[in-house]
């Protein structure tokens, strides 16, 4: 049962998380315009549709996304079965060579069932950085934690990136994501240390497993096109970012299915509205 | 003669305009938000004093300050805290010192209360959620909560406001206006680098009792510790009444911080007895971003194992409408921490409605605001 008072629930409906977000997002930054976007996959990080790549963003942003994945391509099954599910994420980075993501998956036809879906957390790791190395590269670690394992993915992650034309770059990304999950199952009463390590194949896990790769293709850091292959699918998207720090997405699944994708990126150390007013 | 009357009278005119210019630069400052705004004279030189409730990060107030003070003899900024001076901040380096004993009897002979203080109205949400309900997945409430804090004596104050309900399927607590938390806090440092802070009254989370904390904290070094405990009951006002229990939860904190000086990133233990006689640890990860803080933590207690995050953030946009004696903003610190356990409580602890010392003191550490300037 629900009570809303004032008549308020026009602005308040916080059953969904999207409005949770936006409420936070108006609430706290609004008008300020954060930096250049990342292009972001189905779980948020730096990546191309479902597959991760190597960029690497300035810490002090926080990327909130929101993705929709059609039934047949869904990657967080529950009881064994997929559904068309809608994933958000959050995304900060902590130190300059550590990120942190939280995902949420959203199954709406099941809602009932589950509650507010299942929740992954993950950290992404720098070891590489083009400008010194040469080559971009990128560790991602799954927590071990959580009562499932549906998101897991450990993998490494190497990037070559450069110019055809002082307008259009591209970015070249290949990885390889361990075939099994690596998982610390945490009960109430239960203290024992248990590392068990399930096959993704066995455990039906779809997200991300053996050899994967992306290309992308960026005019002037506003609008591109990404071909990857996952390790199970070829899919093929076109992304804008109509503002620098927003950014849409619409991708194929083996051009048969579409999903789409949408994220923000919201800096996190503005000087207050009072003082920017006065310096202008 | 009629020259050299003229000569004097300019003299006069001109010794006149020399207080007045400081005045124009203290009004500058007061418009601008700042509270308790004094120039005084130390043996260091001259120094200026303040205290800012809409930003919670000194930085932003001591950059401000320093772009409309055009006086270039002063040389040293003192913010204060709950009305008492945080430490002198040089105002070409921001390096920090503590207050020297001579600066604070000036500060205290300068200090006004409560004339030097504006009526400041603070509007804030409360929110808590609980997203594990199968039938509801997203259980929630929502209350809006005006609230003011009076200064009594020198680090005395009194908070106070009003709760408006706004969205609740969380549980029963009724539709109609009542107290937002109140309570009596006072504030010292006995000593450099010593603080405390005892609070009695009632708080979030439906507690009330008593909470004391006490930290040592030298902002120029990387470690710090702490104590936290609290004597408290759970509370309820049913309409017009107030219900209580007897006061029987007792929490006991002892923590210990490192900064990681290079990204502002604190490492924080903490153990002993949290909420709910739930003895355990828990360690985390802060991070300070300037104008937001986002935290990370993993706690095992008797209750079992749990993890989670918080953030803290001033709300949009701050100062709201500002008068010469009163004032009406968003809060400065909107905090909320989420908690992967909802069944038993894990690791947890309560909301004062105002912030706790440990994560005040540490938006004044002098490596997080030197860092600030040089970026």
């Amino acid at each position: 049962m629900d009570r809303f008072y004032w008549r308020l629930n026009q602005i308040f409906i916080l059953r969904q998380l999207a409005v949770f977000y936006t409420c936070l997002a108006v609430f706290s930054i609004f008008t300020v315009s954060g930096q250049l976007i990342a292009q972001v996959n189905v779980l948020g990080k730096p990546g191309y549709i479902m597959t991760p790549n190597a960029q690497w963003d300035s810490e002090d942003e926080l990327t909130l996304s929101f993705s929709h994945v059609p039934q047949t391509y869904a990657i967080n099954h529950f009881m064994g079965a997929y559904y068309t599910e809608n994933i958000y994420g959050v995304g900060v980075g902590l130190t300059n060579f550590m990120e942190v993501y939280l995902n949420i998956t959203r199954v709406r036809e099941r809602a009932g069932e589950i509650g507010i879906g299942d929740r992954h957390v993950s950290f992404r790791f720098r070891l590489l950085a083009e400008e010194k190395h040469g080559i971009n590269a990128v560790l991602l670690v799954s927590a071990p934690f959580g009562t499932n394992q549906h998101l897991n993915h450990d993998a490494l992650v190497l990037e070559k990136t450069g110019e055809l034309s002082p307008t259009v770059h591209f970015r070249l990304t290949g990885g390889y994501a361990l075939p099994f999950v690596i998982a610390i199952p945490t009960r109430a009463g239960d203290r024992s240390l248990t590392i068990l390590i399930k096959s993704k194949e066995e455990a039906n896990i779809r997200y991300l497993s053996g050899v994967f790769g992306g290309f992308s293709l960026d005019w002037k850091e506003t609008a591109g096109l990404s071909l990857e292959h996952d390790g199970h699918t070829l899919n093929a998207g076109i992304f804008v970012r109509p503002l620098p720090w927003m950014q849409l997405q619409v991708h194929t699944f083996e051009g048969k299915e579409l999903g789409y994708n949408f994220s923000l990126h919201f800096p996190l150390s503005v000087t207050p509205k009072e003082m920017r007013a006065y310096e202008r | 003669m009629r020259g050299r009357c003229w000569l004097i009278g300019w003299v006069f005119f001109l010794g006149l305009c020399v207080p007045g210019y400081g005045q124009v630069a203290e009004d500058l400052l007061k418009r601008a938000g700042y509270e308790q705004v004094h120039l005084i004279r130390a043996d260091s030189g001259k120094l200026l004093s303040w205290e800012h409730r809409n930003f919670r990060n000194p930085f932003h107030s001591l950059t401000w300050a320093d772009q409309m003070i055009a006086d270039t003899a002063v040389t040293g900024f003192i913010p204060l805290y709950l009305n008492r001076p945080m430490g002198v901040y040089d105002r070409k380096t921001l390096t920090y010192r503590p207050v020297t004993p001579e600066e604070k009897a000036l500060l205290k002979t300068n200090n006004r209360l409560p004339s030097g203080y504006r009526w400041n109205f603070r509007i804030g949400p409360d929110f808590s959620a609980r997203f594990g309900d199968m039938e509801t997945p997203f259980r929630s409430r929502t209350n809006l909560i005006l609230d003011t804090r009076v200064y009594l004596l020198p680090g005395l104050s009194v908070q106070t406001g009003v709760l408006v309900p706004i969205q609740n399927n969380l549980g029963i607590w009724g539709t109609h206006w009542r107290l937002a938390p109140t309570h009596l806090h006072y504030f010292a440092i006995p000593k450099p680098h010593h603080f405390m802070g005892i609070t009695a009254g009632t708080f979030f989370q439906d507690r009330y009792g008593v909470h004391v904390q006490y930290r040592y904290d030298d902002f120029d070094k990387l470690w710090r510790i702490g104590i936290e405990s609290a004597y408290t009951g759970y509370y309820f006002i049913p309409g017009r009444k107030l219900y209580m229990d007897p006061l029987n939860d007792l929490i006991l904190l002892l923590d210990i911080e490192y900064r990681w000086r290079k990204t502002d990133l604190t490492l924080r233990l903490s153990g002993g007895q949290f909420i709910g006689r739930d003895r355990g640890v828990r360690g985390g990860l802060i991070r300070q971003y300037g104008r937001v803080d986002i935290g990370f933590f993993m706690a095992k207690t008797i209750n079992g194992t749990s993890g989670g995050f918080q953030f803290a953030l001033p709300l949009f946009p701050g100062k709201i409408v500002r008068g010469r004696k009163w004032e009406l903003r968003t809060t400065e610190e909107f905090r909320w921490e989420y908690n992967y356990s909802h069944a038993a409580p894990i690791g947890r602890n309560f909301r004062l409605g105002m912030p706790k010392l440990s994560d005040q003191l540490r938006q004044y550490n002098s490596s997080f605001i030197r860092a600030q300037y040089f970026k």
